[in-house]
This record gives structure tokens, C-alpha cells and sequence, in this order.
């Protein structure tokens, strides 16, 4: 195996660790995963800190863990190994509804007939929310995003941009602590593409949420990330910043060339 | 195949057919379908395929293009997506109807696809129309009793614990994703979009509790969404239909898998269980009886349950396909004809004989005293189900029996002509 410029240890991750009770930050702690009638781990143990407001980026081809890792944090998938801890509490066993973590963008699809500000407050309202604080809310977002205008309206009237928009501000309004992604642009065309990187990293950085973001193109990972994660055949290569992405990113195309 | 050259085309007809972009690649299930299917425009984009290919079915809206021809014999209904999603939903649409799960049938996949100028464009899923089956909006907009709500839930419940025992995670579990047939007083759910879903070998309790999270969020959604369209009276609260597609899965599955601890005297108690099962429309295929280490009780587990009890029963019996609760209500209505004192006091008749003078002298006069026009009302188990109510409403109101052919005329004229036909409902508003 080739060496990594960079290679990070387990140990020097952790030094990064920072000190006191920060809310919504993500420890991953000797986290590892193995399918079912498998016999190679699909993520080798790994630690990973993501702090508070932090967007991190897991970086990998196809098949190198990194969204086995999102359905860990999620609660689809359970660890072999290791704990997963929220602002410093153990969620590796809790149930998924006691996670507070949002998948962002599972589905574009907005109920026809409800206005835009009953789309974005709906969840809230299964969630039990006041009604005063689920107005506050949603307009809280649609205010920092310059929408407010189409509150009212209803997703037919609105364009594609601002659907996904609304599809997005849906996880928001939320609040969860940690926000995933995993790969949501990989379908869509490219204009629409960039267009949604661009709506993603602008609401996260309005909003401070940390948020872990799952990809295999290298170019999104330095548009979107603070940190970028390399993760080659479920292995932790390292963590670095965009600007020192692109070598590390070749070790692991060298590697799977 | 459309576009391609014949020998007898011109030089600039060559050249232009030369220019053409690579045919797709189109996948089919049945090869009959593959000729006409070739011969559509897959070069154009779905919207904006012409109108005369539609046959006059409706348009409408979703996260993806989807728009029905009439290939065949059959409504095929296709959906734009993107090639590698267009053939995971393909096989896995495929792996499920190998397990035996109710859902839409695929025909074919499409990927490869062009603009003339080259340009690439999705791939398409091509599904079979499921004929009789209603989304959750056209029930809405035409029964109008008070509990089709909950109806509609109970059905779903069962659905996604039949696909959680075979290893389905669905993640996009809603009514907008189902569609539904009548069966005798209930519904039967199908699967209409897996692209969300992952087939494993078994579904673990977080991946079971996601799919209830989503299908909590997404159902009181759906019910808001009918709100807002004036479909359920305001003062409903969508929350309580959430809630009970919960409590509904939960019972069913506890039931479906729970581990139970008898005394070793009490085995009377396995065979109880089974009846449960049975009630609920469950065979139990496997069941795993372990004794503890003082010989002082029985563990028991069911190890593998198999769904439409009554259907099998019926199929067995009779031959008639029917869904689970259609032939529910079939069967009582042969129990009843075996009990009857003009058959139980004449002849002895045993089950399978029963069936049989039940199929030739009250089934059958029903189903083939349908006109060819009213068959396209209902589906034929729920036609028996309906003319059974029929007969027991005319019954009480007239304070007599009611002979099997007077009752089928009546049925006929006065109930099932006023039906709307529901063997191809397309509803532009879920599409």
C-alpha cells in the first residue's frame, strides 16, 4: 500500500479534541462496523471529532464507508465497536428517535397542496411544538434566506431552486444537533448541482449546524467542508482542510487504481 | 426498431440515421413488450413526450417524471430517473415480487438514453398499472366513510410488517407511496416506490424504528396535504392516523415474532398462538419449542410466518385468487352454505365437496351473470364481497332469504351499475 502524505494517526486525532461541554459536537470513539455475513469490516476502527457548527465532509469512493458511518450516526446500522457520543452523550444504542439527527434532503418531494410555511412546519407540529414556536421557526429561516415572500405559496408556484430550498429548510427548522447529508446532489443535473452546494453551505454556515456530509467528488468536499475526512476501503486515511485535499485525495486514487 | 437505417433510405436519410445517437438499452421482463416499447420517443424527455402516446391519461407532478402508455394489453406506467437509481429500483423491485410482497410489478428498465444532439438524458423504470388499485387521494375524494382513515393505516401497517419480515427497509414510507386495493371491508397496500428502499437478509430494530419515524412524519403529511385540499374534514387531526399506523405495526409485529414462555403444561397455549396468527391472516411456516434446563417451561418462537392465510385456504379450496380478507369473507359464506339445513341435512359433504357445489351454485352463477361493462367495476373477489352485503341488507330489510339468482339481479342493477369503474383509476394529482 502506498504511504499517505499526511497520514493522520488515531492519536493526533484526538489531540484535536477540544476541552469543555461544547453542544452538538460528534465523538466517534473506536467506531467500527462489519455487515452480516461478511467477514471483512465495512469500517475499520476509526476516531473522529466533529465540533460544534463544524461542517465535515467524508470523502471516499464508492464502498469506503463513509455512508455505513452516516447510518451508524443515524441508527440504521450498528457499531462492532466503539461509541458515538452527542455533545458528550453515549448514542451508540439509543433509539433512533432519541439520536437528534436529521438526514437533510432524503426526499425533494413537498406536499402539493400545503403552503410552503405548512411544508416547512409540519414536522415540528408532529414533533409537538407550540404553535407560536413553529411559526417563529419557520419564519426565523425563510427570514435568513430572503424567502419570505413565498411562505404562502404552494410548491407548484416555486421553481425548482427554491423547492429545494424549502426541501432543506425543512431539515432546518428542526434544529437537530448534527445534520447528515449523504450525497444528495448526485442525482440532480449539474446547474442544479451547484446551485444546491451553494444553498447547502449558505444555510449551514447561517445556521452554525454541524453537519456531516457524505461524497465522492473531491470538488464538492472542498466547496462544501471545513474538514475533509479521506476514507479509502473503510480505513480513516486522514483529515485535512480543502486547501490540502488533493494530495491526499490522489494517495487514495493511487491506491484504488 | 425506430430510427434505425433500412437499405433503402436515402444518402442524406442515412447520414442523418448515422447521426442518430446509440439506441438505449432496454431491459424487458416480457419479451412481447420489447418491440413497442423500442418504437417510443427515448430521446425526447418524458414531459414533453406527445400527448397522442398518452392515450388521454393524465399528467401531473412528482420529484420525478412519470407518464403512462398503453402497451399491449396493459398500462405501463414510467418513471424518469436517473440510470443507476432506475436499475436498483428495477432489481430490487424484481427481488421483492420473488418474496411474494404486494407491490407495482416492473416491465422494463431504460438507461442509455440520448437527445438526438446527443445529450443524455435519465433512464426510465417501467411499472405495470396495478389494475383495481386506488391511491390514497381518489379513496378520499370518493368513499366518504368516516373510518377510510383508519382503514387505509391498518392496511399500511400490515404492509410494512410484511416487508420488514422479509428484510425490506422501505425509507420513504407514506400513503403517497402506496396504492390500494379494496379487499371485502378493508384495504390491501402495495409497494408503488422502493427507490428509498434496501433489501436485506434481516432488518435490524434501528433500521424497523427509522421506518416507523419516516412513515409517523410522512403519514400525518399526507393527512395535513388532504386537509389542505378540503379531502378531510378540518376538525381531524392527522397526528392520530400517525399514531395509529404505530400501535397497528407494533401489535401486528409483536404478535408476528414475539418470544413466549409457557409452563410445559400449558401447550394448549402453542396452538393458540397459531390461531392468532391465523386470524391476523398469518400461517406459521416455523416455530422453534425450546424446553429450559429444568424441563420447567417452553420458549416458544415463531421462526417463520407466512402471510394470506385465507387466500391460500381459498385457492386451495376453490381455485379463486383473492386478497387476504376478500377471501375471508368467502370462506364464511361457504361455511355457511356447507351449514345450511338444505346441504347439511341432505348430504354429508366434506370440505372439499362443500367448495366445490359452493363454487358451481353461488360463485360462479354471480361472476358470469356480470355483464362484460361491469366488469371493469370491481375486482371479482370484491364483487362476491359486495353482493354477499347486498344479499344480507336485502335480506333484513325484506325479513327473508333472498335466492342466490333474485339476489344476483338485484346486486347487478340496482348496486354495481351505479359504481364507478375502477380497473384503471390514474390519479394526475399523486403523478
Amino acid at each position: 500500500m502506498t504511504e499517505h502524505p499526511r497520514q493522520v494517526t488515531d492519536d493526533q486525532l484526538l489531540t484535536d479534541l477540544p476541552k469543555g461541554g461544547r453542544m452538538s459536537t460528534v465523538s466517534l470513539n473506536g467506531l467500527s462496523h462489519i455487515y452480516e455475513n461478511t467477514t471483512s469490516e465495512s469500517v475499520h476502527p476509526f476516531n473522529l471529532f466533529v465540533d460544534t457548527g463544524e461542517f465535515l465532509v467524508l470523502y471516499g469512493p464508492s464502498g469506503s464507508g463513509k455512508s455505513t458511518i452516516l447510518r451508524m450516526l443515524h441508527g440504521l446500522e450498528t457499531p462492532k465497536t466503539g461509541t458515538i457520543l452527542i455533545d458528550g452523550v453515549d448514542i451508540t444504542h439509543a433509539a433512533v428517535n432519541d439520536r437528534d439527527v436529521t438526514l437533510a434532503l432524503e426526499s425533494y418531494a413537498l406536499y402539493p397542496h400545503m403552503s410552503v410555511r405548512d411544508n416547512l412546519g409540519f414536522a415540528l407540529r408532529v414533533d409537538g411544538l407550540p404553535a407560536e414556536e413553529i411559526t417563529d421557526r419557520v419564519e426565523t429561516v425563510m427570514d435568513k434566506i430572503g424567502l419570505t415572500e413565498i411562505l404562502d405559496s404552494v410548491p407548484g408556484d416555486l421553481t425548482q431552486l427554491q423547492r429545494q430550498t424549502v426541501a432543506l429548510a425543512r431539515a432546518v427548522v428542526r434544529r437537530p444537533k448534527v445534520l447528515i447529508m449523504d450525497e444528495p446532489v448526485v442525482n440532480l443535473v449539474p446547474e442544479q448541482q451547484s446551485e444546491t452546494l451553494a444553498l447547502i453551505k449558505e444555510l449551514q454556515q447561517e445556521f452554525g449546524l454541524t453537519t456531516i456530509y457524505a461524497t465522492s467528488d473531491l470538488e464538492d468536499a472542498k466547496i462544501l467542508g471545513d474538514r475533509i475526512a479521506f476514507l479509502d476501503h473503510g480505513r480513516l486515511i486522514g483529515v485535512e482542510t480543502p486547501e490540502l485535499a488533493e494530495a491526499i485525495a490522489a494517495s487514495i486514487s493511487d491506491t484504488d487504481s | 426498431m425506430a430510427g434505425t437505417p433500412t437499405p433503402g433510405d436515402s444518402a442524406a436519410g442515412t447520414a442523418a440515421a448515422i447521426a442518430r445517437p446509440p439506441a438505449p438499452q432496454i431491459h424487458t421482463i416480457r419479451d412481447s413488450n420489447h418491440a413497442q416499447l423500442a418504437e417510443l420517443p427515448w430521446h425526447l424527455p418524458l414531459a414533453d413526450w406527445p400527448e397522442t402516446l398518452l392515450g388521454g391519461l393524465p399528467r401531473g407532478i412528482s420529484r420525478h417524471v412519470v407518464r403512462y402508455v398503453e402497451i399491449g394489453d396493459e398500462v405501463l406506467a414510467i418513471k424518469e430517473t436517473e440510470d443507476k437509481q432506475a436499475v436498483r429500483e428495477f432489481d430490487i423491485l424484481g427481488a421483492l415480487g420473488n418474496l411474494d410482497v404486494p407491490l407495482v410489478e416492473p416491465r422494463a428498465v431504460v438507461t442509455g438514453r440520448t437527445t438526438a444532439s446527443g445529450q443524455k438524458l435519465n433512464g426510465a423504470l417501467i411499472t405495470a398499472y396495478l389494475e383495481f388499485s386506488l391511491p390514497y387521494r381518489a379513496l378520499f375524494s370518493r368513499d366518504l366513510a368516516r373510518d377510510t382513515g383508519d382503514r387505509l393505516v391498518d392496511a399500511l401497517a400490515v404492509l410494512l410488517a410484511r416487508l420488514h419480515l422479509v428484510g425490506f427497509f422501505w425509507g420513504d414510507v407514506s400513503l403517497s407511496n402506496t396504492l390500494f386495493r379494496r379487499d371485502a371491508d378493508a384495504y390491501a397496500a402495495y409497494v408503488v416506490d422502493a427507490e428509498t428502499g434496501e433489501l436485506h437478509d434481516q432488518l435490524s430494530d434501528g433500521q424497523r424504528n427509522m421506518d416507523l419515524r419516516i412513515a409517523r412524519m410522512n403519514i400525518a403529511g399526507d393527512f395535513l396535504d388532504l386537509q389542505a385540499a378540503g379531502l378531510v374534514a378540518p376538525e381531524t387531526d392527522p397526528l392520530a392516523a400517525s399514531e395509529r399506523l404505530c400501535e397497528s405495526y407494533n401489535a401486528l409485529w409483536a404478535e408476528l415474532t414475539r418470544v413466549e414462555e409457557f409452563s410445559v403444561n400449558e401447550r394448549w397455549r402453542i396452538d393458540e398462538r397459531i390461531r392468532r396468527l391465523n386470524a391476523l391472516g398469518f400461517d406459521l411456516g416455523e416455530l422453534t419449542v425450546t424446553t429450559d434446563i429444568d424441563g420447567i417451561s417452553l420458549l416458544v418462537e415463531p421462526k417463520i410466518v407466512e402471510p394470506n392465510h385465507h387466500s391460500r385456504r381459498l385457492l386451495r379450496l376453490t381455485g379463486i385468487g383473492a386478497n387476504e380478507n376478500q377471501a375471508r369473507a368467502m370462506l364464511n359464506d361457504l361455511d355457511s352454505f356447507r351449514s345450511a339445513p338444505e346441504i347439511a341435512e341432505v348430504d354429508e359433504l366434506d370440505e372439499s365437496q362443500a367448495a366445490r357445489r359452493w363454487l358451481d351454485e353461488v360463485y360462479k352463477p354471480l361472476i358470469q351473470a356480470i355483464p362484460q361493462n361491469l366488469t371493469r367495476k370491481l375486482e371479482p373477489g370484491q364483487i362476491f364481497y359486495e353482493f354477499a352485503e347486498h344479499r344480507r341488507t336485502m335480506a333484513r330489510a325484506r325479513q327473508r332469504d333472498i335466492p342466490t339468482m333474485e339476489a344476483i339481479a338485484y346486486f347487478i342493477v340496482d348496486y354495481l351499475a351505479n359504481l364507478p369503474d375502477e380497473i384503471r383509476y390514474v390519479d394526475s394529482k399523486k403523478f
